[in-house]
């Protein structure tokens, strides 16, 4: 059982397996810049997204990655069309993002956390 | 109804819209993963211009261009941790300047030959792409950048299988430092090139089928890149073409006078780009240098430019908005006998669907002197107005 707590925007949350239990702004500005690729075991990053235009996105982008949404997807276009690395998974909605969390070893998205989940993830407080 | 239907604009608008539509309703919107294990990725794009006083990409009656699309696939296949292979096709098709026929854009292998948690060395083959100060960030394809058009990416689009990427070897450093890294390239090659487009560069007038017989090449890149906050580079390309030459002489009995000479083209640089809170702003300070040698009857030629460009991205409600300036300024006049060429864009757009971006922007241009063949050299100041639509999976 998980209950998040939205604080600065939206939670980090990622795959209960995941071998760190906290991170800093510049980590999670590298997980998803894609920059950083593995966990600190060399397991492989798996992050998932939301659409653009869902608030929780851009709740994320403005308070968490404190970047513009359109240049968080500029950042990930360029690496797709130099082929550097493929897009963030695009997950519809929350529910949805929780689940792939839940069972997906090494991923990492966000949530509002306005709500209880039933689903085992591990919620990772961000350091300035 | 059925003359403005008939339309060559008109047909080409609905074109637009008949492949989008089909592309939206065709859930293609993530990569294509191939049953060999490789990833296909690719982008599609439509783009409106009107302009006054200057027919700049097409010379259209009745100044609104809608011949301009760009289709484009890239392909990456990772044969193990250490071998991958990444390639791209491309077809640019604008107007008269740009026929649409697909190139390949780039196509490399790269070998990780050190991977350490501080520092990683890439070696590459093939055909590189040469990284011109923050050319993916700026001018490469437009649905990426992020603005339409700029003179930067009006030259990029149309000698892009001139300048982008040519064969030969390179490699690519990183050295991380926290969650910071500093990355050199650089890469030695051959330069390639479309004869219509060398043609359009070298010889400037009065030559005819120029051919290479020589060719040269090199660049490399210093950045430095803290992840969505900052980014730093310092940069310098240069492309070397020698040539033999025919001048038309007028004499009957000796139409063509075979000369032997070359064209090279030198840019150094900076770029800053500096993420805010809900800003994003980047400068680009770049010197660059074009000579001619052994080929023009004027003797050798040089031209030196130096370019500035400006450009803030915030978002302005549900929009995303742009504003840009950029300046090129010679230190020989241009075919309207000015040295200074300045461009103001502004820019909106929209994310309509996750896959299709539309946006549209206007810019206020004074001078010409970054246009190849303006149909009206006589008008410093001019407008333009592009809408886009791009769809990308």
């Amino acid at each position: 059982m998980f209950t998040a707590v939205c604080s600065h925007g939206a939670d980090i949350v990622s795959h209960p397996s995941n071998p760190i239990s906290e991170l800093n702004e510049a980590q999670l500005r590298a997980i998803f810049s894609l920059q950083l690729t593995t966990w600190s075991d060399g397991s492989p990053i798996v992050v998932l997204r939301l659409a653009s235009s869902n608030p929780t996105h851009k709740s994320f982008c403005k308070h968490r990655l404190k970047v513009l949404p359109q240049q968080l997807e500029a950042v990930w276009e360029r690496l797709v069309f130099t082929g550097q690395r493929p897009r963030p998974l695009m997950m519809n909605d929350e529910q949805e993002m929780l689940s792939a969390i839940a069972s997906t070893p090494g991923a990492i998205g966000y949530i509002t956390g306005e709500h209880d989940h039933a689903v085992e993830i591990k919620t990772l407080p961000v350091n300035p | 109804m059925i003359m403005l239907l008939r339309s060559r604009h008109c047909q080409s608008i609905l074109k637009g819209i008949v492949v989008l539509t089909f592309l939206l309703h065709s859930n293609v919107s993530s990569a294509v993963q191939t049953p060999w294990g490789s990833r296909i990725n690719g982008f599609a794009q439509h783009t409106l211009l009107w302009s006054d006083n200057n027919d700049f990409i097409t010379k259209s009656d009745d100044a609104i261009t809608s011949d301009i699309t760009d289709v484009g696939l890239t392909l990456t296949h990772e044969f193990n941790r250490y071998w991958k292979f990444k390639g791209q096709v491309n077809s640019h098709k604008a107007g008269e300047t740009s026929d649409g026929d697909p190139d390949l854009d780039f196509a490399y292998l790269q070998w990780q030959a050190i991977s350490q948690p501080k520092h990683t060395l890439d070696l590459l083959v093939g055909r590189v792409v040469m990284r011109f100060g923050f050319n993916n960030e700026l001018r490469d394809v437009a649905h990426s950048r992020p603005s339409i058009f700029s003179p930067y990416s009006i030259y990029y689009d149309r000698f892009r299988s001139t300048v982008f990427a040519h064969d030969g070897l390179g490699f690519d450093y990183r050295y991380t430092e926290g969650f910071n890294t500093t990355r050199f390239e650089a890469a030695a090659v051959v330069p390639r090139g479309k004869e219509e487009e060398i043609s359009q560069i070298v010889p400037p007038a009065g030559y005819q089928s120029p051919s290479s017989n020589g060719q040269e090449g090199y660049y490399w890149r210093l950045t430095y890149e803290e992840p969505l906050k900052a980014k730093y580079a310092l940069s310098s390309v240069f492309l070397r073409w020698d040539y033999d030459a025919e001048i038309p002489t007028g004499n009957p009995f000796l139409p063509f006078l075979k000369v032997k000479g070359g064209f090279n083209i030198g840019s150094t640089g900076i770029s800053i780009q500096q993420n805010f809170n809900l800003l994003t702003a980047t400068l680009e300070v770049f010197r660059h240098r074009a000579e001619y040698y052994d080929i023009l009857p004027t003797g050798d030629v040089s031209i030196d430019l130096d370019a500035i460009l400006l450009q803030a991205q915030t978002t302005c409600g549900p929009l995303d908005c742009l504003i840009q300036y950029e300046q090129l300024a010679s230190h020989k006049t241009d075919f309207a006998r000015a040295t200074k060429t300045e461009d103001i864009g502004l820019g909106v757009g929209w994310k309509a669907f996750p896959s299709l971006t539309i946006r549209t922007e206007v810019h206020y241009v004074d001078g010409v002197s970054w246009l190849q063949d303006a149909t009206n050299s006589t008008h410093e100041e001019w407008h333009y107005i592009a809408t886009q639509f791009a769809w990308a999976f």
